[in-house]
C-alpha cells in the first residue's frame, strides 16, 4: 500500500469509528506528516450527519505538476544532450583524432546550435528546478510526488545507462586499439556528466 | 550533495558555452564563414563551367548550359583566371584537405584546377 493510500484508509476508518477529524489531524501531524497532506487527506471527506464520512470528488492528477515534470525532464535532456554534443565538437577540435575525420566544416555549425540550445535551455531548467525546490520547501510532501519520484527514478535510469554505455565503449575502445586522448576525453566527459545527474537527482527518489 | 552537483553541472554548461564561443568566434565569424562557402559554391560553378566549356569548345551553350556567376557575389570582383586555376579572395582561411574532400576538386591558395582535357 502506497504512503497516500494508507493515510487515505487511516482518515476514513477514523471517521467511520466517529473520531473527530482534529483528533486524527493531531495524531497523523505527530507522526511526520506535513499540514498539507493532512488537509488534503482529511478534505476528501465530507460530514452529512449520516455516521459515514461521505467522499468528496477529486482530480487525481495535478495537470500543472505534469506539466512541470513534463518540461523540466524535457529541459534537462536538451542540455545534458548539448553539453555533451558541444564537448565532443570541442575535443574533435582541440584533440582530433588521429584516425577518423574530425567532423570537418560542420563543427562550427554543430557547436553554434548546441550554444543556442544551452542559452535557451539552462535558464529554462535552473528556472523550473527553482519553481520545484519552492514547492517542495513550502510543503515537504511535494517531496514525495508521484510524479517528482518518476521524473527522479528515470533521469536516474538514463544517466546509470550512459554510464554503463561509457563503460563498454572503454572496453570496445580497447579492444579496437583505439584508446586515445580524444577518445579518453569523450569518455570522460560522458562519465563526469553522468555522476553529477546522478549527484543532483538521486535525492529525488531518497527523500522521504 | 544535491546543491554541489547542480552547481558544478551549472558551470560546466556555463563554462562549455564559454568554450564553445571562443573556438567559432561571434556573429561576424559566422557571416564570414556563411559568405566563404557561398563564394566556394560559385567557384567551384564556374569552374566546372569553364572545364566544360574548353572540353565543348564547338559548342559551350548546348553542352555546358547558362554561363554561372562569374565573380565574387559580395565583393563583385571576377574570379581570376590563371591557366587552368579559377581563384578568389576568401575571408577566412579554409580547410583545403577538407574542401578536396567534400567538393572532390584540387583546391590551394583560394585556387582551384579545373581540368582541361
Amino acid at each position: 500500500m502506497k504512503p497516500a493510500d494508507a493515510l487515505a484508509q487511516f482518515v476514513q476508518d477514523g471517521l467511520r469509528a466517529g473520531r473527530a477529524p482534529a483528533q486524527l489531524r493531531a495524531a497523523l501531524l505527530a507522526e511526520g506528516w506535513s499540514a498539507p497532506e493532512v488537509d488534503r487527506a482529511l478534505g476528501a471527506w465530507a460530514d452529512h450527519g449520516l455516521g459515514l464520512p461521505v467522499p468528496r470528488p477529486r482530480v487525481q492528477v495535478a495537470s500543472g505538476e505534469a506539466v512541470l515534470y513534463g518540461l523540466m525532464f524535457v529541459a534537462l535532456l536538451v542540455v545534458i544532450w548539448h553539453l555533451i554534443d558541444l564537448g565532443f565538437d570541442l575535443i574533435s577540435v582541440w584533440l582530433p583524432d588521429p584516425v577518423r575525420d574530425s567532423g570537418g566544416v560542420w563543427v562550427n555549425t554543430s557547436i553554434r546550435w548546441s550554444i543556442a540550445a544551452l542559452v535557451v535551455t539552462v535558464p529554462l531548467f535552473l528556472w523550473l528546478n527553482a519553481r520545484v525546490e519552492r514547492a517542495v520547501r513550502l510543503d515537504p510532501a511535494t517531496a514525495r510526488a508521484p510524479l517528482r519520484r518518476r521524473f527522479g527514478a528515470l533521469t536516474l535510469f538514463l544517466a546509470a545507462l550512459s554510464l554503463v554505455g561509457a563503460a563498454v565503449s572503454v572496453v570496445y575502445g580497447g579492444l579496437m586499439g583505439i584508446v586515445t586522448a580524444h577518445f579518453l576525453a569523450k569518455t570522460a566527459l560522458v562519465v563526469v556528466i553522468a555522476v553529477l545527474v546522478i549527484g543532483y537527482f538521486r535525492a529525488y527518489v531518497a527523500e522521504d | 550533495m544535491q546543491r554541489a552537483a547542480g552547481f558544478v553541472l551549472m558551470v560546466l554548461a556555463l563554462g562549455m558555452v564559454a568554450l564553445g564561443l571562443a573556438q567559432v568566434g561571434g556573429p561576424e565569424t559566422a557571416r564570414r564563414e556563411a559568405r566563404d562557402e557561398q563564394r566556394l559554391q560559385d567557384l567551384i560553378g564556374y569552374a566546372n563551367h569553364l572545364s566544360c566549356t574548353r572540353a565543348q569548345a564547338q559548342d559551350p551553350e548546348r553542352f555546358c548550359g547558362a554561363m554561372p556567376i562569374a565573380s565574387d557575389r559580395y565583393t563583385k570582383v571576377p574570379f581570376d583566371i590563371q591557366g587552368n586555376l579559377v581563384c578568389a579572395t576568401f575571408e577566412t582561411a579554409l580547410d583545403e584537405a577538407q574542401v578536396a574532400q567534400r567538393f572532390g576538386v584540387s583546391f590551394k591558395d583560394g585556387c582551384l584546377s579545373f581540368d582541361t582535357e
